[in-house]
């Protein structure tokens, strides 16, 4: 069975060796009871923020920066002292909009252009900092497990972690259908896991990557429906999660959901596992294996450190020379407006 | 590989069944001071420092930079002491409230529409500032998966953990729905939780009757879905209102209104004391 190309209502039916899907049907011209229409305002409202939330916060910072900040201020600065002077305050309005659409925006994307630049280096510097933790402890297991590394290829190395995953994630759990389920699931799991090594992630077009990211999300969020852990019967909070490895006080060191995690392994099959497998071993091959998955791990924590205080300083040197492109000579608006309200506010001098 | 953000699975929600805190900058905070309280704090800084994983930079760590650049540079390069001032009264609460406005009007409008309606999308429902369950959790959570291990019970009790109201909940679905309820419903206790899952599960004819639509109509995509999808939505529009007009209308009036008083204010108190020298 080729596992990539099983769409999602077939997986249980090809595990439970049954090849008979049922499909909802309705016959034409008769409308379902029930049926809960797709259009409406109430859709629309909904699916715009499903889109934005999406993005993520720059898009959130984009919006309320553009309609509360720009376009309010601009429009103020125009208007300022339209009573006094009986016209468009033309230099104020050109400081603000300067001023906001510069600044705003540009906080942002200078460190998405840095982080994307170090990303595309060196790709584990995008995981998280537990996640990156968890991952090593996971290595380091694989590693014991393996003493003869320099004869594993890069394939095997990653199939050995992901099943490793599986075991630590899922291994408590039990499957209505005994064993044979679990050993199922833990097949697709590690197929599809694995699998993200080999979908290159293009830039833009990521179309491919994403698509089988989601089916790899369906496998862990029906793993997590069908398992149970025997003497518990709760349906699970969040059903499409996996919880990596537990530190002492028994909380998991990272929490990612399958999508992220098919991103992040295929992060760290790209960066740690080509460079792992291309080493040389001797004889103490596995200290000097879990040493160099112990030092990269520090390294890309430390990258992130760094990138992020790049960042910092980065926007910094913008935002300190911005104001040489927005300011207009020598008195700003704000005190040319005091100066009209200084001459209103006190009585006629003589002098 | 994206630039922005690459979850697309909402980045509110990473919190996990055994508690995992997740700092992404919802802090609950009512006021201004806990904000700067928690941001500077060592957790916040290394968690800033090791930027997570949602958004390219983290909201916390654009307020660090927009303090001390933003602020800073403005301060520096403002040409007299009636900017600086503008500077301060406009952009230190503008500053805030882009960043934490939204999830912070939004996630209080939330856990009070949560409390009137009966529809359960917080992702902690005991804490406002883990902020609301992602779309594809409500997903999870308000279609019924045959898949499901714990059954229909199962699922019924995940929405009473989430403090949502069974009740108010299935009554939505439809108009038949509701009556059946009501008809099961003889001694008029069906909105304490605990006494509608007895009633429902008791084995009784009428009950396995009503379950059993319930578990049809649930399996696929129902009203109760839609509705809370539409209310955790509504929440956030709430949220984007309030900040955009705080940020847009309020705050720049108020600014253009404390530079003239100010200054009609050291005016007229300049005239008195020329008139009083005069005088004298």
């Amino acid at each position: 069975m080729k596992v990539a190309s099983v769409p999602k209502t077939n997986l249980d039916a090809c595990v439970c060796g049954n090849s008979n899907v049922q499909h909802q049907s309705v016959k034409l011209g008769e409308t379902p009871k029930d049926s809960v229409s797709f259009s409406g305002v109430k859709d629309k409202a909904t699916g715009l923020f499903k889109w934005i939330d999406k993005q993520g916060f720059f898009v959130e910072f984009l919006i309320v920066d553009t309609i509360s900040m720009i376009c309010p201020r601009v429009l103020v600065g125009l208007n300022r002292d339209r009573d006094k002077t009986g016209q468009y305050n033309y230099k104020a309005a050109a400081e603000e909009a300067g001023r906001e659409i510069l600044s705003g925006p540009s906080m942002n994307l200078i460190p998405m252009g840095i982080l994307a630049a170090v990303s595309a280096f060196k790709p584990a510097s995008h995981m998280n900092k537990g996640t990156l933790g968890a991952f090593a402890e996971l290595m380091n297991k694989v590693i014991d497990k393996s003493p003869s590394l320099s004869k594993v290829s890069k394939d095997d190395l990653n199939t050995r972690l992901a099943n490793q995953l599986f075991d630590e994630s899922f291994g408590h759990l039990s499957f209505a259908n005994g064993d044979k389920q679990k050993l199922k699931y833990k097949q697709t799991f590690t197929d599809l896991l694995v699998g993200s090594t080999k979908t290159t992630k293009k830039f833009f077009n990521t179309g491919a990557f994403d698509r089988n990211a989601e089916e790899f999300e369906s496998v862990v969020t029906e793993i997590n429906n069908k398992g149970f852990v025997k003497g518990e019967d709760k349906a699970s909070l969040h059903a499409n999660s996996v919880n990596l490895c537990k530190n002492e006080k028994g909380e998991p060191l990272a929490s990612l959901t399958g999508k992220e995690l098919y991103e992040d392994f295929h992060n760290y099959s790209k960066d740690v596992m080509s460079k792992l497998s291309e080493l040389k071993f001797g004889s103490d091959s596995v200290k000097k294996a879990k040493d160099f998955v112990r030092d990269i791990s520090d390294a890309r924590i430390a990258l992130k450190t760094t990138s992020a205080i790049a960042a910092f300083f980065a926007v910094g040197t913008f935002l300190l020379y911005l104001p040489k492109l927005y300011q207009q000579g020598k008195v700003s608006p704000a005190e040319e407006s005091a100066k009209r309200a200084k001459a209103e506010g006190g009585t006629n001098e003589n002098k | 590989m994206k630039i922005n953000n690459v979850s697309s699975i909402s980045n509110n929600n990473l919190t996990q069944n055994a508690n995992l805190k997740n700092n992404n900058g919802n802090n609950n905070v009512a006021f201004k001071g806990n904000i700067l309280k928690d941001l500077f704090s060592k957790e916040g800084l290394s968690n800033v420092l090791t930027l997570k994983r949602q958004g390219p930079m983290g909201r916390d760590l654009f307020i660090y930079n927009a303090f001390v650049f933003l602020l800073g540079t403005r301060f520096i390069t403002s040409r007299d002491n009636n900017e600086r001032r503008e500077t301060l009264v406009r952009d230190v609460p503008s500053i805030i409230l882009a960043v934490k406005g939204v999830p912070m009007f939004a996630n209080a409008c939330a856990s009070q529409i949560q409390k009137m309606t009966g529809f359960a999308f917080m992702a902690d429902p005991n804490k406002k500032s883990e902020g609301t369950a992602s779309y594809g959790q409500l997903e999870d959570w308000y279609k019924y998966n045959k898949d499901l291990h714990s059954g229909f019970n199962g699922f019924c009790q995940r929405l009473v953990d989430q403090n949502g109201n069974l009740n108010k909940i299935f009554s939505y679905l439809n108009g038949d729905i509701k009556k059946d309820i009501k008809t099961l419903d003889k001694n008029n206790e069906f909105s304490d939780n605990k006494k509608f899952m007895n009633k429902l599960f008791d084995g009784s004819e009428e009950s396995n009757a009503l379950k059993g639509k319930l578990e049809e109509l649930l399996s696929k995509d129902n009203k109760a879905l839609k509705q809370a999808s539409f209310l955790k939505t509504g929440s956030a529009m709430v949220g984007y209102a309030v900040t955009l007009g705080l940020l847009g209308i309020f705050i720049p009036k108020l600014n253009i209104a404390v530079t003239e008083k100010l200054n009609k204010d050291k005016e007229a108190k300049k005239q008195n004391a020329a008139t009083a020298v005069k005088v004298s």
